[in-house]
């Protein structure tokens, strides 16, 4: 698949950037931890805005509600909620509470890439023209790199 | 091999923390979702007196 690297690398990162996070929680580094945490909530607070913006209405317009969008959406929202509540804990110093939201947070994430994996992205590559993919997938790719 | 009563508390403790913390998160989320539903029904209710306002205000026949 065309978009099967970036995804990957999509995953590998985001799991590189949790980890970071969870290593200055686990240190009570709070510099660090507000610093790295800021970093993983950005990378996927543009991944979700990308597909938002790239994505979801290309499949909306070309399947109506069958797309599946919605149910996705709702999951981005319960991802920025659990977000502000992370960077709220790191703000008050209660590392425990952060780390058990960053644990929850990264699982949830990962099983809903997997959904965009297996249905969302195979739809695309299906449904929109090669023009459009390619957008998507430079847009996925500069989001995926690590600093 | 039989785990000591000091393991056990520890255990225990444990549990009790990581139900803590899951109250907390579900707590915060409840508490957007409720502030969200909050913003929709005042949205609605603002939309039903406008409708009320505009039906009244029109002379009947």
């Amino acid at each position: 698949m065309l978009l099967d690297g970036v995804l990957a690398q999509h995953r590998s990162v985001t799991r590189t950037r949790l980890d970071r996070a969870l290593g200055s929680l686990e240190h009570r580094d709070w510099e660090q931890a507000a610093i790295h945490f800021d970093e993983f909530r950005r990378a996927c607070e543009e991944h979700m805005d990308v597909e938002e913006r790239e994505m979801f209405p290309a499949l909306d317009a070309s399947l109506g509600e069958r797309s599946g969008t919605a149910g996705l959406l709702a999951d981005h929202k319960r991802f920025r909620q659990m977000t502000a509540y992370i960077a709220a804990c790191i703000d008050l110093h209660d590392a425990e509470a952060a780390a058990f939201a960053l644990h929850r947070f990264g699982e949830q994430f990962e099983a809903h890439d997997m959904r965009e994996e297996w249905v969302l992205f195979p739809m695309c590559e299906r449904l929109l023209p090669p023009e459009k993919i390619a957008r998507l997938r430079e847009a996925l790719a500069e989001v995926e790199e690590l600093s | 091999m039989k785990s000591t009563i000091g393991e056990r508390l520890n255990h225990t403790v444990e549990n009790l923390r990581g139900l803590r913390d899951e109250i907390k998160l579900q707590a915060h989320l409840a508490a957007m979702d409720a502030r969200d539903g909050w913003k929709q029904l005042e949205k609605r209710l603002e939309n039903a007196e406008h409708s009320l306002r505009d039906s009244l205000s029109r002379p009947r026949r």
